[in-house]
């Protein structure tokens, strides 16, 4: 468990006006903040820095951040990327999610918010925003009829856990609510992104072919 | 005197209408009920109204004439015919059917093209070409039909069928040379028209888009400026006009019949009041019917009562529209209150949110503790809906 006064982060974005508010609400309580404002320097940056989590704007020129991901593949071991937005449209969401990204943030999100959002990704936890969360709901919504039904469906749990998220519900306070351990509901969390991120769900990936990947 | 044809006709002509009638009847009883069938061709074909048909339009009024010209001239072979000069009917049938025929498609056309323009003139070209477009297809199907019958009695009578075909491909060859000549001409002619539409779609899109920047996003700034030293109320128009923008953008569900955009909107109407953030997530969707209006009306009152009494910043709602439930969860994270503090003469949330829920065949409980916050679970069964 790594504590967030230990964690190097880098922000990619080409708003300098984001740049330096991310840092303002970052810097003195992380080990480190290291800015890049491009997908070329962003991917420069990640690489020199090995980071332990990387704040990605999803909307930049030359790729945006899918390119970062892509470049940043064989770093996805180490290297835990929060994606940062301003849009809630859920082609950018998913898309994000299936290029490695564990989690899913607004730029309105606030500071203590985003911090405890940069911890968690650091500890390998997912990271859902409320609208995340119900996009999760809407993709995985029905019957599935693929193959692959342990991929392709939310288990009653998971789907409890993603409501309570989506209804704005924080994991200590979903844990309270349904008498399980915040553990256990990082667990299902985590357990959500992996299927976001490899099922094969039709919803999944007509949202991922709007942003090109498929 | 029986549909109008012979008054129409003699209006149309100039003519006396007695003398008409008189032909027709002679027509019908000489020929063998030639005349009748005239009749009731003109009865079926001719427009309604032939003087508004005469005076709209003077393109419209040759083409009628030559139309009646036409069918006087079949009455006549036919008449002829009857009377025993058989061996022109071979002939002169077929080229005067022709005739008859083209002159039907022209006029027709020439009648579609006035309504349509009659039609944008007015405006509602979308909810005329429906049906009237039907209505107006089969003239022209008789017309052409006329057409072809009449070439393929030519053909059949007067050719035979080795000619035929040495015809036809000497006009296909001739076809395909033109077109081989014109080619190079045509196709920069049609390149140009594709480029031309392109660019004019671009500039119809950026005339859109300027027009969207001017109407809110010049409109906002100019306010935020105005109102800067006032934190809240720019919070209000940025988030206002974000709504707007990303509503333009991402083009969300537009028609106000869906339970979804219309809980958007409510949410949006509390946030504008207020002043603060209410956040909608919704998944699935739903007509709205009686009780999903009900349904709307509750969440409205608990999203107004959040943004009112709280003290929250922000407000979260979460709709989903499952198989047998609609719920929706109106969440804050403000001062709340104890149930039992509320006076009872307050109609908020006893009347609007719990009474209105139970009458819609639904139920509506509230979780609040002092300090803690509320939240509104709305859940309403769709066993009753359908």
């Amino acid at each position: 468990m790594k504590a967030a006064d230990a964690l190097r982060v880098v922000i990619v974005d080409d708003h300098a006006m984001v740049r330096a508010g991310v840092r303002a609400e970052l810097e003195g309580v992380v080990a480190s903040v290291a800015a890049a404002d491009g997908v070329a320097s962003g991917i420069a940056l990640v690489r020199a820095q090995q980071p332990d989590v990387v704040l990605l704007d999803v909307h930049m020129p030359d790729g945006g951040g899918l390119a970062v991901l892509r470049a940043c593949q064989d770093q996805l071991g180490s290297t835990a990327f929060l994606a940062l937005s301003v849009s809630d449209a859920p082609a950018d969401v998913i898309a994000a999610v299936r290029a490695g990204a564990r989690g899913y943030v607004t730029k309105s999100i606030a500071g203590p918010d985003l911090v405890d959002a940069v911890a968690r990704v650091a500890n390998g936890d997912a990271v859902f925003s409320p609208r995340l969360a119900g996009f999760v709901l809407d993709a995985f919504m029905g019957e599935a009829a693929d193959a692959d039904e342990e991929l392709d469906r939310l288990t009653p749990r998971e789907r409890e856990v993603m409501r309570l998220l989506a209804r704005g519900y924080t994991y200590k306070e979903i844990a309270a609510e349904l008498v399980l351990s915040v553990k256990t509901i990082e667990t299902h969390a985590s357990a959500v992104l992996r299927k976001l991120q490899l099922s094969n769900r039709r919803e999944l990936t007509r949202w991922a072919t709007a942003r090109r990947l498929a | 005197m029986i549909a109008g044809v012979c008054t129409g006709l003699a209006a149309h002509l100039h003519l006396d209408v007695r003398w008409l009638r008189v032909a027709f009847i002679a027509a019908a009883v000489l020929a063998k009920g030639t005349g009748l069938l005239a009749y009731l061709a003109f009865w079926a074909l001719l427009p309604l109204d032939p003087h508004e048909a005469s005076t709209a339009h003077p393109r419209t009024r040759g083409l009628g004439a030559l139309l009646v010209t036409s069918v006087l001239a079949v009455v006549g072979i036919v008449t002829l015919t009857a009377l025993g000069f058989t061996s022109w009917l071979g002939t002169l049938l077929p080229l005067i059917l022709g005739s008859l025929g083209i002159a039907l498609v022209w006029s027709r056309a020439d009648e579609v093209q006035r309504m349509q323009w009659r039609r944008e003139a007015v405006g509602l070209a979308r909810d005329a070409a429906g049906d009237g477009g039907r209505r107006e297809a089969w003239p022209l199907v008789l017309g052409a039909g006329a057409v072809l019958t009449a070439i393929v009695g030519i053909a059949l009578t007067r050719v035979d069928v080795g000619t035929m075909l040495q015809g036809l491909a000497t006009t296909l060859l001739l076809i395909v040379g033109l077109l081989l000549v014109a080619f190079p001409w045509l196709n920069a002619r049609w390149r140009r028209e594709v480029e031309r539409r392109a660019a004019r779609a671009r500039a119809d899109e950026r005339a859109e888009m300027a027009a969207r920047i001017h109407d809110s996003v010049l409109q906002t700034l100019t306010l935020v400026q105005r109102h800067a030293d006032d934190a809240p109320q720019v919070q209000q128009l940025a988030r206002a006009e974000e709504r707007e923008l990303r509503a333009w953008l991402y083009g969300e569900p537009r028609g106000a019949v869906a339970f979804a955009p219309l809980l958007e909107r409510a949410a949006h109407e509390a946030e504008a009041r207020y002043g603060v953030t209410v956040d909608v997530i919704t998944v699935g969707d739903v007509p709205v019917d009686a009780p999903v209006e009900a349904l709307l009306a509750a969440a409205q009152e608990a999203m107004v009562n959040a943004a009112r009494h709280s003290g929250a910043p922000s407000v979260q709602v979460y709709a989903e529209v499952e198989p047998d439930t609609v719920s929706v969860f109106v969440r804050d994270r403000g001062r709340g209150f104890r149930m039992e503090d509320v006076p009872t003469d307050r109609a908020g949330v006893r009347e609007s949110i719990v009474g209105r829920m139970q009458r819609a065949g639904g139920s509506a409980t509230v979780r609040s503790a002092p300090g803690a916050g509320t939240e509104v679970a709305l859940l309403l069964p769709r066993g009753r809906t359908a």
